[in-house]
């Protein structure tokens, strides 16, 4: 019953056999070992378990693993610049302690990435500035892009 | 003394300068380490069966179809567990009370865990679930603290002998004499509704044991003190011998992530079968038969104040609905007897804390251990009285304010 798929998830090509019951999520964090993304609600909710299917950002716990098969995924993993430095948005988000316990903080950025992309091509609509932690990051985002920042503690790389 | 500048530039390191917190740069890059992250060699995966009866007698339970699911491991019921391990601890003296990790005998609210499947991977545990068949005989329930307090409800703890688990009125003071020479009195009611805070992360816990060094290795989704003690107490070994790691990450928490019932499930399972257990609940699991209700509380309140609008003394009756399990629930009843009187300075007080148990959910240390219940009667006394009295339109919110602050305790009392 299981089934072969190829995806590509942060820019690399994957094969898998799932069970068609598998969702998404759990075969990101359990097959392909990408732990940053997390499940919260377990139905489409919260939005913590978000990632970028094709470019836009959905939730996968309310998609199977089979349905992403042929299409491109990014993950928390994924954000970083290419030389492997954190991403803009993700400095940003440290800049601006945009976060509390960090549980759900790769679905904002996901969902934050998803509008920043958007906006290249439209001006960000209004409800994505409604979180106040949120619409401080997002404009520290393009301050940020200057990389005038703040020192990280003692210690600790750019991961 | 040194003069303290409240401009110009920082020249100190931590204070008044713009740091980036430390563990917020494994939460940006998706490297954070929480609970279901935490793989052991060889885990093994619990899922539950949970009860659909406020109360029932269980009659028979029948795991064979299940047992013969390739994958499926064990399969633990309350009656085996009971046979093995101690009562959970609930800090108040309640004789004939004794709750476990899976019910035994009877079930008690709607969500009560009953059976535990292990199996090798979770979705393996839920379908062997689904194949277990339970006979229950449904039984009268009673939902309502009040009625639960009638001799002839139906008794949620039979060998207790009552509903009442709980009962004593502590006074600290003269309150029969401040209330007989002070007329301007109030008295109330006011009802404090269950509040469920869901934390995004549901609760979670590995458990290993190490034969070696008998030792119980735990990774839980847990902040809360004490844990590693009701651990050892439940299972029945030595404190020395249960290693909780605090240095797992916590997915949100307010206070109801205590999780002694899902540690001791699992961690006797990880002994009992000897590989790493892992059970973490799924939203279901969670949000019905979790640790995550809050007091559940009425309030009779009867004030005496001065005519200069002082409180001089305060009577507090209270009624909390504890639920079917002891949990945290009667002991949240204690914590208002250290700050019975809140910010203000009160010449008498009398508490009267009364704990039933119904056949709901049982009850969890909600956001400042039931605290907050007793501070909302205290303010709402003090805001009634001015009402009461007259106080009425734009200007009543500078009144109370200003009844509050001569009503605050002295600061030279504190020292400052």
């Amino acid at each position: 019953m299981s089934r072969k798929i190829s995806l590509t998830v942060n820019g690399a090509a994957l094969e898998a056999v799932v069970e068609p019951r598998l969702t998404l999520v759990d075969f990101l964090r359990d097959q392909a070992g990408l732990t940053g993304t997390h499940v919260g609600c377990e139905h489409g909710v919260c939005g913590a378990c978000s990632v970028l299917f094709d470019g836009a950002p959905i939730r996968s716990c309310l998609m199977f693993a089979v349905q992403a098969d042929g299409h491109a995924m990014t993950t928390v993993e994924g954000l970083r610049d290419e030389d492997g430095s954190l991403g803009v948005l993700q400095d940003s988000f440290w800049e601006t302690h945009a976060l509390q316990c960090g549980y759900c903080t790769p679905g904002m950025l996901i969902a934050a990435e998803g509008c920043c992309r958007a906006i290249q091509i439209r001006p960000m609509r209004r409800s994505a500035r409604r979180s106040p932690v949120i619409s401080a990051a997002v404009p520290a985002m393009f301050r940020l892009s200057k990389r005038s920042v703040s020192p990280r503690p003692a210690g600790v790389s750019n991961r | 003394m040194t003069e303290l500048s409240m401009t110009g530039p920082s020249n100190r390191r931590f204070v008044s300068v713009k740091r980036r917190p430390k563990e917020d740069g494994r939460f940006i890059s998706g490297s954070g380490r929480f609970v279901g992250d935490i793989k052991r060699p060889g885990m093994l995966h619990i899922a539950l069966v949970t009860s659909p009866y406020p109360a029932a007698r269980i009659l028979s339970i029948e795991t064979g179809a299940a047992l013969a699911l390739p994958g499926v491991v064990a399969i633990l019921d309350g009656a085996a567990l009971a046979a093995v391990s101690n009562p959970l601890a609930n800090a108040v003296h309640t004789p004939g009370v004794r709750c476990y990790s899976l019910a035994n005998e009877v079930v008690r609210y709607v969500g009560e865990w009953v059976v535990a499947v292990v199996a090798e991977t979770r979705t393996l545990a839920e379908d062997a679930a689904e194949l277990i068949e339970i006979d229950y005989e449904a039984l009268p329930f009673v939902v309502d603290a009040e009625e639960a307090l009638d001799p002839t409800a139906p008794p949620v703890h039979a060998a207790h002998g009552s509903n009442v688990l709980y009962h004593r009125t502590f006074t600290w003071g003269p309150v029969a004499e401040d209330f007989a020479s002070q007329p301007n009195q109030l008295s109330f009611d006011l009802r404090w509704g269950r509040s469920a805070p869901i934390p995004v992360e549901t609760f979670g816990v590995v458990a290993e044991w190490d034969a070696g060094a008998e030792i119980l290795e735990v990774w839980a989704s847990i902040q809360m003190p004490s844990y590693g003690e009701q651990i050892s107490g439940a299972l029945g070994i030595p404190f020395n011998q249960v290693r909780a790691h605090y240095d797992v990450d916590v997915g949100g928490s307010y206070g109801v992530k205590r999780g002694i019932k899902h540690t001791v499930l699992a961690g006797f399972l990880a002994r009992k079968l000897g590989r790493a257990v892992r059970l973490v609940e799924d939203r279901l699991e969670n949000m019905v038969g979790g640790d995550m209700h809050g007091p559940d509380r009425e309030f009779r309140v009867a004030v005496a104040f001065d005519d200069q609008g002082l409180v001089r003394s305060m009577k507090l009756r209270v009624r909390e609905d504890v639920g079917g399990h002891t949990g945290r629930a009667p002991f949240q009843l204690g914590k208002p007897v250290s700050a019975i009187v809140g910010a203000y300075q009160i010449n008498s007080v009398e508490y009267e804390a009364i704990a039933v148990s119904t056949n709901k959910t049982g009850q969890t240390a909600v956001r400042g251990f039931g605290m907050s219940p007793t501070n909302v009667a205290i303010e709402t006394a003090i805001d009634k009285w001015r009402v009461n009295w007259g106080c009425r339109g734009w200007w009543c919110a500078s009144v109370i304010s200003s009844a509050r602050i001569s009503s605050l305790s002295d600061p030279q009392r504190f020292g400052i």
